[in-house]
């Protein structure tokens, strides 16, 4: 135990790499004679916040005090803390002819700074308008949830000390999952199922960055309860993440991700997880690679996920619970996207735009993505692939207009397994890929 | 002698004795601190201003838009009559917060340094990284200056990087409007400042 601490604090003992930008401490006396009289700052105006290096605002501590009015309180929180959030409303047409509007999600974000070095960010989720929704006929559940809810205390820009519900730091789109930064409607099927985005647990861990001079290393790792039991093929990982009550096991699962940036326009990020799924010491082990690449207008990404499971079975819940099904859990998935995106302007179309809106741009956008949740037996739930082709518009950063056009093939449940797009199956015959759409409104605010 | 308290009470002092980390909602220059910083070289910085309603049409023709901004501050660094460039700061709106940027350009307009001087936001501050912010240096007026084509965004700080596209493009339109109708003439001092 002294061996840790005592390495833990000599890796806090080591020089402090260099942040990219230090705020100075010129002499008053140095440099030019300012002619600025009469001339306000905007950096130090009302609306600005207090100085770096200023350990506490009088009317945030304020909120404690025995004395102050509700108002005061409510005045002084509100000048600490930035709501925001994003939403998306779909549509979707089905292969089967169905249509329907989906209420999808509406994530309101809350952050505030208690501290120069210390803040809180949460993200409560309302998805399918919360609870209850309506299906066929019946009123059920829907979820109102966080997702995301920490305490940062930064120590240095490369040491972060991080608590809460940890969005688990395993493949770039989990950590980057908000429908307004994203081109298309629908999520990878990979990554709802192999490495089920939004992917939480609750724990404890460290991040940060370190810039080297052009490049940036950057790094996130955490102990979490981790993943239970319900491991299926078809729903992958996903009905087994969310540990916000208890742990299933005294074990503790571990995640994260390392990440290389050489310049603004490529990252490259491995990481992983690793912990027991059940009380027979039975693991889930997981490994991911993420790539983005961007080539002026072009940006590549792709993703590529692999999951090893021990043989065991989805039980271990209390004796009532009907998730103890008994089931073989599957041993082995995989899954991946490869995306490109072109962003582009229709400069004649400009003219047609009101002037506040002549940032507008367009992005094209071309998936293709697999999955497999039991690479031991083809079905058709666990098998598919998917090609997706896209178009929004972007009248703004901020706000988005999607459609996707899919076309999607699957397994069968007597092994055979999903047609790639480059063979003749996914295109003829009576295992073609099916047709469907989707169109969605995205915004931030 | 080999002591692990010592060791531990030296590791702590150090870690607590760091700056402040460049975290979010925090001012990293004051407009006196920036200028200094700009124009460490100059005897004297004065201002000028460019009123909007005067100038809308110029405006409107370089930028597509007519700036709310009722008037925008030009600080203008000068040796004697040598002038030795130009400073603009302005506010542009991030996600949720404005976000307070310094553009330093040279006597020939074009841009040579921008910096983040306060960011009030959650997320996006990797836009004060300087492999960001360089690629604005010697960017001109009436050159191509679109997000995502001359100017990549940081992964994960989208909407910060592309305020900081906005910013700069409005800086640099500002400044070739108001150099349009000849040199800048700073008045002795601020109050008596006069708009060219």
């Amino acid at each position: 135990m002294r061996g840790i601490v005592v390495a833990t604090l000599s890796i806090l003992a080591l020089g402090r790499p260099a942040v990219a930008q230090e705020a100075p401490a010129p002499s008053e006396d140095a440099g030019p004679v300012l002619d600025l009289e009469g001339l306000p700052d905007p950096a130090v105006g009302p609306a600005a916040p207090r100085s770096v290096g200023d350990v506490v605002d009088d009317r945030f501590d304020g909120r404690t005090d025995s004395r102050a009015t509700l108002s005061d309180r409510a005045a002084a929180i509100i000048d600490k803390t930035t709501l925001g959030g994003y939403g998306e409303h779909e549509f979707h047409h089905g292969e089967d002819d169905i249509t329907t509007f989906v209420n999808h999600r509406f994530v309101l974000f809350v952050y505030s700074q208690l501290h120069p070095r210390i803040s809180t960010a949460t993200e409560i989720e309302f998805e399918f308008a919360g609870s209850p929704l309506k299906r066929d006929g019946a009123l059920e559940a829907g979820e109102v949830l966080l997702e995301f809810s920490v305490v940062d205390f930064e120590i240095a820009e490369w040491l972060v000390l991080r608590a809460g519900v940890i969005l688990m730091p395993v493949g770039a789109y989990n950590l980057r999952h908000d429908a307004p930064t994203r081109d298309l409607v629908d999520r990878p099927l990979a990554y709802t199922t192999v490495l089920p985005t939004t992917w939480f647990e609750s724990g404890a861990g460290l991040l940060g960055k370190i810039p080297l001079g052009d490049q940036r290393l950057s790094y996130e790792i955490y102990v979490v309860n981790g993943l239970d039991a319900r491991l299926y093929d078809g729903s992958g990982l996903r009905g087994a993440r969310g540990s916000h009550l208890q742990d299933n096991n005294p074990d503790k699962a571990i995640a994260g991700r390392l990440a290389y940036s050489p310049s603004l326009a490529f990252e490259v990020g491995a990481s992983g997880y690793s912990g027991e799924y059940d009380l027979q010491d039975n693991r889930v082990n997981l490994g991911n690679l993420d790539l983005r690449w961007k080539l002026g207008p072009v940006e590549l990404i792709g993703e590529v996920v692999r999951v090893w499971i021990d043989e065991g079975f989805v039980e271990g819940f209390s004796a009532s619970s009907a998730a103890n099904t008994r089931d073989a859990v599957p041993t082995d998935m995989w899954g991946f996207y490869g995306e490109a995106d072109l962003h582009f302007t229709i400069a004649p179309l400009w003219a047609l735009l009101p002037k506040d809106l002549q940032q507008a741009t367009f992005t094209a956008v071309l998936r293709y993505e697999g999955k497999d949740t039991d690479l031991d037996r083809d079905s058709a739930q666990g098998d598919r692939r998917r090609l997706t082709m896209g178009l929004n518009f972007r009248p703004i950063e901020a706000f988005v207009l999607k459609t996707d056009y899919r076309l999607e093939t699957e397994g069968t449940d007597d092994e055979e397994a999903a047609p790639e797009a480059w063979s003749g199956d996914f295109w003829t015959g009576a295992r073609r890929a099916r047709f469907s759409f989707a169109a969605s409104v995205a915004y931030l605010f | 002698m080999f002591r692990p308290s010592a060791l531990a009470k030296a590791a702590l002092l150090t870690v607590l004795a760091a700056p402040v980390p460049a975290g979010a909602d925090a001012t990293y220059w004051t407009t006196p601190t920036l200028l200094k910083d700009f124009f460490r070289a100059s005897k004297r910085v004065g201002y000028v201003k460019l009123i909007t309603t005067q100038h809308a049409a110029a405006l409107q023709a370089r930028l597509g838009y007519v700036p709310r901004q009722a008037e925008h501050v030009i600080f203008v660094a000068r040796t004697g009559d040598h002038i030795d460039g130009y400073a603009i700061v302005h506010d542009e709106q991030g996600q949720h917060e404005p976000i307070t940027f310094g553009i330093k350009l040279g006597p020939d307009g074009r841009v040579e340094r921008t910096e983040v001087m306060v960011y009030r936001e959650g997320h996006g501050e990797e836009i004060r990284e300087a492999r960001f912010r360089k690629q604005f240096v010697g960017r001109g007026p009436g050159e191509p200056l679109r997000f995502e084509h001359e100017i990549d965004a940081i992964s994960g700080a989208t909407i910060s990087s592309k305020s900081a596209t906005l910013a700069v493009e409005r800086a640099l339109a500002v400044l070739a409007v108001a150099r349009a109708e000849g040199p800048l003439k700073v008045a002795p001092t601020a109050q008596t400042a006069r708009t060219p």
